[in-house]
């Protein structure tokens, strides 16, 4: 071979070999994660580098202000907000919020002038304050406008709508929404969808566009942007003329039909800020703060939601206001219902990214977990935590692909920070030693706010504790003294059953079956961890006369439960079946105070009663928002930051997904239980059953002593169901088989022995 | 150049070296430490032995590939011969035998659920003759089942080996032999045998790890935790990462490296001694 050859031979090989080089560095490169930040048809500025960003403070309200009904930037520059807080008022900020004066007005004239159900209400440029007010004591609602003048005058107007042939239409008048342009005219909304201009002068309304499907608008300028379900419609504030779509605002609508949703609270999850700039638009939604300029082919992130209040899923927006290129205001209902002000500046000086990330893990989404995010980035801007869920759902990820994908990442060393380990095998990550001590973190909390001790003692392993929740609940029986006694053990319940004294609350067979599960399984095996077979069939013999003596409808779904995780909350609990008859025994479990409120007025009703089921002597309680820190993660102090919030005070005593573990948060919400009605005698509200029978239900503030009676309760759980996913698989497809009878508790017990063991000799 | 094949072979090598070797001596190193880590001796190799379902499953998984292979190879066998002895007309059955490889594993098991199902068409004839159902897929039949399928699917592709492997054997060998008066007995066992030796090796093999991958199909149709006889080492292993028990896992991946290496290495040494030409 000639030497000319065999120098372009190596020199081919050696561009061979740079070729592999650079194509294998080049996909270990780009291997980043897929985060939830961002959607379609937006560009996002997280992934950019240097510095600037927007950062989140937020504000205090007036004194004695409850609720903002309105929020907008004067034409002066001054920020003015229209609120109610024992009284009406119109407030001003001249420092962008950061201070409110109140402005000079009647109160009790005020107090006249708005009188009635406010549906909605805005500021106009010049200081005027307007809100929508619907009277439904007539056959059909009427509205009228209540004005506050910028000189403090105040007068109401009837609204007079133009003729639509048909005056019995109840939606006509009820007027659900109403904004201010840039050039002071009054836009009001019907839940017709029709689109009005309202003449202060008069209360003259002219109708300027209508659509069936929209959901509610915002105003930009002088355009209407008007939500449907399907998109966006824009139309001219002044004369009601169509204007030509805009695709990536519609896209975004399409994307995610939520984002037309009126929530109850009259909040919405997008929001549009009326001062405009260059053409373009200011929206929000939980992905975070947009700029669009009309037209154009995406939006500009300004904000990213993941990094502050705007990605907690359980807040809804109220109003978004820009009061200069560098601060927004926006006003928006937290979980707990409060009203809040928050302040976005631009800080030029912070990087654009923070530098610090947070992974969290967890199986499934859920709000609290959200809340609780928005929460700890609300006080660590410095920090940007990275929620990684595991089963985003729609895409066909199972738990156990997940599972896999999670362990490859910790074995690769790439694992998350934060692991929330409902559904995961916990017990096996303490024993890999992939989970940290948090012991003294938990005793922190237990010295500053308390915890169930019973609740931490069950997590408690030589000293050490790996795991802790965040909530917890409880199974409880529901019924007459004796039932009550009777339900104390399965056994015993069925035997209540069969001799016919009692039926239990209609349930399908997978709803029993969880309940009866996470109420008893924590009894199912030794101390070596073994399952005991007797137990098991008599279980599943005595749940079998339980479901037969219910003859239940199999095709009707008692409760929302279909399948899925062991760690679904239930609420199953079911008083109401039992005050209308349905059954005179409830099982199951209770989530929250505001269902202890029912459970308390129903038993007041009909004279009930309702205890832990305890299982003969297990007093097992289901834990939510599982949560440990990984043993090799770098970021320990954030990691315990986010616990802290997690586990504490503010997190937990938002009503909902069991009950706190943190015991300042349960006062907190024991405290809300005692005086919920104020001093009123409570609220009374209709109940019916698909047989007709309907009741009148009083509900109450709940006594010192009757919380006393529920703490109890839960101060007696100690030990924690067992929450193993395979077993519960195994269990849920054997115990289907025994209610329907295709299978003996004795062959299902058998076959739950073999896949069991198998599964726990592993 | 007188090594002119390393150059071919060579990117092979580095791609084995690199995505199975080296990571196996990462796997070799991992089965002497402990999940958590630090070295732990022989402690993993103890504790994968003493395990009921490592047992279980290394039992179910040499008593499937000790069933399946003399069936699968036999059988094969068997039907090449016919189908060589039918020359051209043979390649419709050749083909129909093929198909069941081009059948994804996930269809095997709907077809598995469709047949084997307690009010599958299986019972559904049963009950036709008035015979009693089998509850195939909760009993040890279910055992028989994988090695249908396992037979079922593999046939044809020994079939095309053994064909392969037949086209090779010189005819004038076979007239020579008939020359001096050998019957197709004779011929069969002092030509064909013999010359199909070295195939037999290579088909034996290639069945053997084949006999692994039937996994697929028990794991689609029974999960994670199917009926004990047909719960194999994959099933173990698959549970073991879902558990993170890596440990266990390396130590599992070492020994049946071993059984494996070891079992083919016999197979080399039992085919070269059968019968020479």
């Amino acid at each position: 071979m000639s030497r000319g050859k065999k120098r372009k031979r190596i020199a081919g090989l050696l561009l061979a070999a740079a070729v592999a080089v650079v194509s294998l560095g080049g996909c270990g490169a780009n291997g980043e994660k897929e985060t939830d930040a961002g959607s379609a048809g937006t560009e996002s500025e997280v992934s950019s580098g240097g510095m600037g960003r927007y950062l989140e403070t937020e504000l205090s309200l007036p004194e004695g202000v409850e609720t903002i009904y309105a929020l907008a930037k004067l034409a002066d520059g001054q920020a003015a907000m229209f609120a109610y807080g024992g009284g009406w008022g119109l407030y001003r900020s001249e420092d962008g919020g950061e201070s409110w004066a109140k402005q000079e007005a009647d109160d009790a004239k005020l107090a006249s002038v708005f009188e009635g159900y406010m549906t909605g209400a805005s500021i106009s440029p010049d200081g005027t304050a307007a809100g929508i007010l619907v009277d439904y004591e007539g056959e059909t609602p009427v509205a009228a406008v209540g004005i506050l003048n910028p000189d403090g005058t105040a007068e109401r107007k009837e609204l007079i709508l133009p003729e639509t042939g048909d005056e019995t239409d109840a939606y006509t008048g009820l007027m659900q929404k109403c904004a201010f342009d840039t050039a002071g005219n009054l836009l009001v909304q019907n839940l017709n969808g029709d689109l009005f201009s309202v003449d202060l002068e008069t209360g003259n309304c002219t109708f300027l566009a209508g659509d069936s499907s929209i959901q509610y608008f915002g105003v930009a300028g002088e355009q209407i942007l008007a939500v449907t379900s399907d998109g966006i419609l824009l139309f001219d504030s002044t004369d009601g003329s169509s204007l030509s779509e805009d695709a990536v605002l519609s896209d975004m609508i399409q994307a995610d039909s939520s984002l037309a949703d009126v929530l109850s609270d009259f909040g919405t999850v997008l929001a549009f800020a009326r001062e405009t700039e260059e053409n373009a638009v200011f929206y929000v939604n939980h992905d975070g703060l947009f700029c669009h300029t009309q037209g154009g082919s995406v939006s500009e992130q300004l904000i990213n939601g993941a990094l502050n209040t705007m990605g907690d899923s359980t807040v809804s927006f109220l109003n978004l206001v820009m009061l200069d290129s560098e601060h927004f205001l926006l006003s928006i209902i937290d979980a707990s219902g409060q009203n809040r002000l928050l302040k976005y500046s631009y800080d030029a000086q912070a990087s654009a990214v923070p530098e610090t990330e947070l992974r969290v893990y967890a199986l499934e989404d859920s709000s609290y977990l959200r809340q609780a995010v928005s929460a700890y980035q609300k006080n660590h801007q410095d920090v940007y935590v990275n929620l990684e869920i595991g089963m985003s759902g729609g895409d066909g990820v199972t738990a156990e692909d997940a599972i896999q994908a999670l362990n490859t990442d910790i074995l690769a060393g790439d694992g998350p920070d934060v692991l929330i380990l409902d559904g995961m095998p916990a017990d096996s990550y303490i024993e890999k030693g992939v989970l940290a001590d948090i012991s003294s973190l938990v005793q922190e909390i237990a010295d500053s706010d308390g915890v169930f001790e019973n609740v931490r003692k069950a997590y408690e392993k030589d000293g050490a504790i790996y795991q802790f929740p965040a909530k917890f609940y409880v199974t409880l029986v529901n019924g007459t003294a004796e039932a009550v006694a009777a339900g104390a053990s399965v056994e015993k319940l069925a035997s209540y059953i069969n001799e016919g004294q009692a039926s239990l609350t209609p349930q399908n067979d997978e709803t029993l079956l969880k309940t009866f599960f996470l109420a008893d399984s924590a009894q199912w095996t030794d101390e070596e961890g073994k399952l005991n077979e007797n137990i098991i069939r008599n279980w599943l013999e005595q749940l079998k006369v339980i479901y037969d003596a219910g003859n239940w409808d199999d095709t009707q779904q008692y409760y929302s439960y279909s399948g899925g995780a062991v760690t679904d909350l239930l609420g199953t609990l079911s008083p109401v079946s039992v005050l209308t008859g349905e059954g005179e025994v409830s099982y199951g479990s209770l989530v929250d105070m505001t269902e202890l409120l029912t459970l308390a007025a129903a038993d007041k009703q009909n004279g009930m009663t309702y205890g832990l089921a305890d299982s003969d002597g297990a007093k097992s309680f289901v834990p939510y928002m599982l949560a440990g820190i990984s043993s090799s993660t770098k970021q320990t102090e954030a990691a315990e930051d986010f616990l802290r919030t997690l586990f504490g005070k503010e997190c937990g005593s938002v009503d909902g997904n069991g009950f706190p573990v943190n015991r300042a948060a349960y006062d907190a919400l024991c405290e809300d239980a005692q005086s919920r009605y104020g001093d009123d005698e409570g609220i009374g509200i209709s109940v019916s059953t698909d047989d007709g029978i309907s009741l009148e239900l009083n509900l109450e503030n709940l006594t010192e002593a009757e919380t006393a009676e529920f703490t109890a309760i839960l101060e007696q759980a100690d030990a924690p169901a067992c929450m193993d996913r395979v077993v519960w698989e195994i269990v849920l497809e054997q115990g289907k088989a025994v209610l329907s009878g295709d299978v003996t508790a004795e062959q299902a017990a058998s076959e739950i022995m073999q896949k069991g063991s198998l599964y726990l000799a592993e | 150049m007188r090594n002119k094949g390393l150059w071919f072979v060579l990117p092979h090598f580095l791609g084995v070296l690199i995505f199975a070797l080296l990571p196996f001596l990462d796997v070799v190193r991992r089965s002497f430490c402990k999940a958590a880590g630090g070295f732990c001796g022989l402690e993993n190799y103890i504790a994968v032995w003493k395990n009921e379902a490592f047992r279980l499953a290394a039992g179910n998984t040499l008593r499937f590939t000790l069933v399946c292979l003399p069936a699968l190879l036999l059988l094969s066998l068997a039907l090449s011969l016919l189908l060589y002895g039918i020359g051209r007309g043979g390649t419709l059955f050749k083909n129909v035998f093929l198909m069941p490889m081009a059948i994804p594993a996930a269809c095997v098991a709907l077809i598995w659920r469709l047949l084997f199902d307690a009010g599958g068409i299986i019972n559904g004839v049963l009950a036709a003759f008035s015979c009693p159902a089998v509850d195939w897929m909760h009993t040890d039949s279910a055992f028989w089942v994988l090695v249908c399928s396992y037979l079922w699917k593999n046939t044809g592709y020994v079939i095309v080996l053994w064909l392969a492997a037949m086209a090779g054997i010189p005819q004038s060998v076979y007239e020579a032999a008939r020359l001096d008066g050998a019957g197709r007995a004779a011929c069969f066992r002092y030509i064909t045998l013999p010359c199909l030796a070295p195939a037999a090796y290579t088909i034996a093999v290639l069945s053997f790890l084949n006999s692994f991958k039937v996994f697929r199909e028990a794991y689609l149709v029974a999960g994670n935790y199917p009926q004990r006889s047909i719960y194999l080492l994959q099933h173990v292993f698959n549970n073991w990462f879902l558990d993170l028990s890596v440990d266990k896992m390396a130590a599992g991946a070492v020994m049946l490296a071993l059984f494996v290496c070891a079992a083919v290495w016999a197979l080399g040494r039992a085919i070269s001694s059968g019968p020479r030409i």
